[in-house]
């Protein structure tokens, strides 16, 4: 904060020592953290498997309508993540199902492309 | 009428793009980098003597300590010399201006690709392209990437333009080759950019209508390259080649990732960064997301495939060429990204009321700008102040006063900072020249590895010889790991005096040797 001019001390104070920012730093850290693809890539998840979620990411937002529930409940487990902060023992733990369920989504649009 | 609006617009987002990109720039960055001076020194040498520092006439790459990049902006630079003087400003003024017209050029590539449903998105967009951190940093370099970067963008204009009219193809390739002679990044990006181009539009391009077209752009650009084909079998032209490796491929994540983009700016090289703030606003990590999966839905369109395309050439040949991420390497991947972040902008717009829109850029703009202020122009110049050299034009001063005295720079830490000295101490080029060894000049494209000491005037810079320098009456300037408080003791030495940068801390200390004792 120090390295504010004085002119600007309280512009220092609010960017840097403030309560509420501070706490939207976190929060901004958590959520970055959590959308972060090397948070899971190759140290949760193998390198092997990102084309298929991706993929699979991608159809299951194209077709959040037919996954309501389960869109919601995924953007919901982003904000509790981005909240709570990702750096539990086993880290994004909510979001792991989600992951196997895009792989297994991009596994089967792949299967079926290749079957045309 | 229209046409009045949209000029207007733009003047208005060029001013304060301008007064971005100008204000306080001989003084933010705060010092002068390596790169910057080199660039500096051989343009003046260039104008003073026909030579670069070597000593080698006209060259067609320039050795740059050690490695080579091409020769077109310090040539440009050189002529400028002449009417504005050989300081890194002068540099940063042609970049500056050259990232001006690389706005326009985005406007008008947004505009020409008409992705977004309001008019309102393409003015939004440019705002936030030409005020977004990675553009106002890399506008206020004075070293040659970023320029290569602007005429770069203006080739991809014309390569997008000639979906429509295939004769733009013959001007996109001019573009690509002139921005080969600028800068090592755009020598490797505009080949591989166009032969994927006419691949990827074989149907427009690979047919008997438009055949002949592809035939002159290869004309163009084999007769423009006849430069760097005179020197494609040297080592200097592939220099910084050896570096490439499959294995690098997956730092692709890594430049993708929104947080690298967004939030941390994962750079290896501290000079890049500014502190607290990526490459983009974090709040355009949403729309970032949204425009991403707009771009995916409609790839068969083939002005998303363009875009595609120029995202993916633009970011996959830097992937190769380092382990590191470079944010100054996959600098054209800005333009595609903020195109496709407007894609997301556009969408989210479409679907709130105008007032509310409205309010909510003011608000956003300002929030930008607060963060940009508070980032770039108050913490940067203090808190990247060692990474940007600060302290080498006091060292060269406090040299420059003492013409009667002998000075040992120690560099071990920083081993090219001798071109600070020449480019602070005014060097003489023709003078300095005539001093180096002929070995450099004699085998110029050869990548000879660098001296590792250099001497002019009443300097030597080059690590210390604890056996030897002692013995002199010197003084013995080094940064403060340079000599241990056990080495004052061992050889004497008298500390003068000492520099500190802009947070207080000692940067240089000043010795005097003990010889007679």
């Amino acid at each position: 904060m120090n390295v504010y001019p004085p002119t600007l001390a309280r512009l220092g104070y609010i960017l840097e020592a403030k309560r509420e920012v501070q706490l939207l730093r976190k929060l901004e850290s958590n959520f970055f953290t959590v959308i972060d693809f090397k948070e899971y890539f190759p140290s949760r998840l193998p390198f092997i498997s990102s084309p298929f979620l991706f993929i699979g990411l991608y159809f299951f937002v194209k077709e959040r309508e037919k996954w309501k529930k389960y869109f919601y409940a995924f953007l919901v487990s982003i904000v509790i993540l981005t909240v709570l902060g990702p750096h539990a023992k086993y880290g994004p733990i909510l979001l792991y199902p989600f992951f196997g369920f895009f792989i297994f989504l991009g596994l089967k649009r792949i299967i079926k492309g290749v079957r045309k | 009428m229209k046409k009045i609006w949209w000029a207007f617009g733009l003047t208005v987002i060029i001013l304060l793009a301008g007064f971005l990109y100008f204000y306080k720039l001989g003084e933010i960055p705060n010092g002068v980098y390596v790169d910057e001076a080199t660039i500096a020194y051989n343009a003046n040498s260039i104008l003073q003597t026909g030579k670069d520092e070597y000593g080698f006439v006209y060259p067609l790459v320039f050795r740059l300590m050690g490695s080579y990049s091409p020769p077109l902006f310090i040539y440009i630079g050189s002529y400028l010399t002449k009417f504005f003087g050989p300081w890194v400003l002068t540099f940063r003024s042609v970049t500056a201006i050259g990232v001006l017209v690389s706005v326009i050029c985005f406007f008008l590539l947004a505009r020409k690709m008409a992705l977004y449903k309001l008019n309102f998105s393409y003015w939004v967009t440019t705002l936030f392209f030409s005020i977004s951190p990675w553009i106002v940093f890399n506008a206020r370099l004075g070293y040659e990437t970023t320029f290569g970067f602007v005429v770069f963008s203006i080739g991809a204009y014309f390569l997008f333009a000639a979906l429509e009219k295939p004769k733009n193809l013959i001007t996109a390739t001019l573009f690509f080759s002139i921005a080969s002679y600028i800068s090592y990044n755009q020598r490797l990006l505009g080949p591989i950019f166009l032969v994927a181009y006419v691949i990827l539009f074989r149907k427009i391009f690979l047919i008997k209508e438009n055949i002949k077209i592809v035939f002159i752009s290869v004309v163009v650009g084999l007769i423009t390259q006849i430069p760097n084909l005179t020197i494609i079998n040297t080592q200097a032209f592939w220099t910084k080649s050896n570096q490439f490796s499959i294995n690098y491929f997956w730092t692709l994540l890594t430049y993708l990732s929104p947080k690298t983009l967004f939030y941390e700016n994962p750079d290896i090289d501290l000079q890049h960064t500014i502190p607290k703030l990526s490459v983009m606003y974090n709040f355009l990590a949403i729309p970032y997301m949204v425009g991403v999966y707009h771009l995916t839905r409609k790839l068969k369109d083939q002005r998303y495939k363009f875009l595609l395309a120029y995202g993916a050439l633009t970011v996959i040949p830097p992937v190769f060429g380092s382990p590191f991420v470079s944010t100054q390497r996959t600098l054209p991947f800005v333009v595609p990204l903020m195109i496709t972040v407007g894609l997301g902008l556009d969408e989210i717009f479409v679907r709130i009321r105008p007032i509310i829109r409205y309010i909510v850029l003011v608000g956003l703009i300002g929030y930008s700008l607060l963060i940009l202020y508070s980032s770039y122009f108050v913490l940067f110049p203090k808190e990247r102040a060692n990474a940007w050299n600060y302290g080498y034009d006091q060292i060269a001063s406090y040299v420059k006063d003492r013409p009667n005295q002998k000075f040992l720079i120690d560099d071990t830490r920083n081993p090219r900072a001798y071109i600070l000295f020449l480019y602070f101490l005014k060097v003489d080029p023709g003078e300095y020249q005539e001093k180096l060894n002929p070995v450099y000049r004699d085998n110029y494209y050869k990548a000879l590895s660098m001296a590792d000491s250099f001497s002019f005037r009443n300097v030597e810079v080059r690590q210390i010889d604890w056996r030897e320098d002692p013995k002199r009456d010197i003084f013995i300037i080094g940064d403060d790991l340079a000599v241990s408080d056990s080495q004052i003791k061992e050889h004497g030495l008298t500390q003068i005096t000492e520099f500190k940068d802009p947070l207080m801390n000692t940067i240089f200390k000043v010795y005097k040797t003990n010889f007679r004792r």
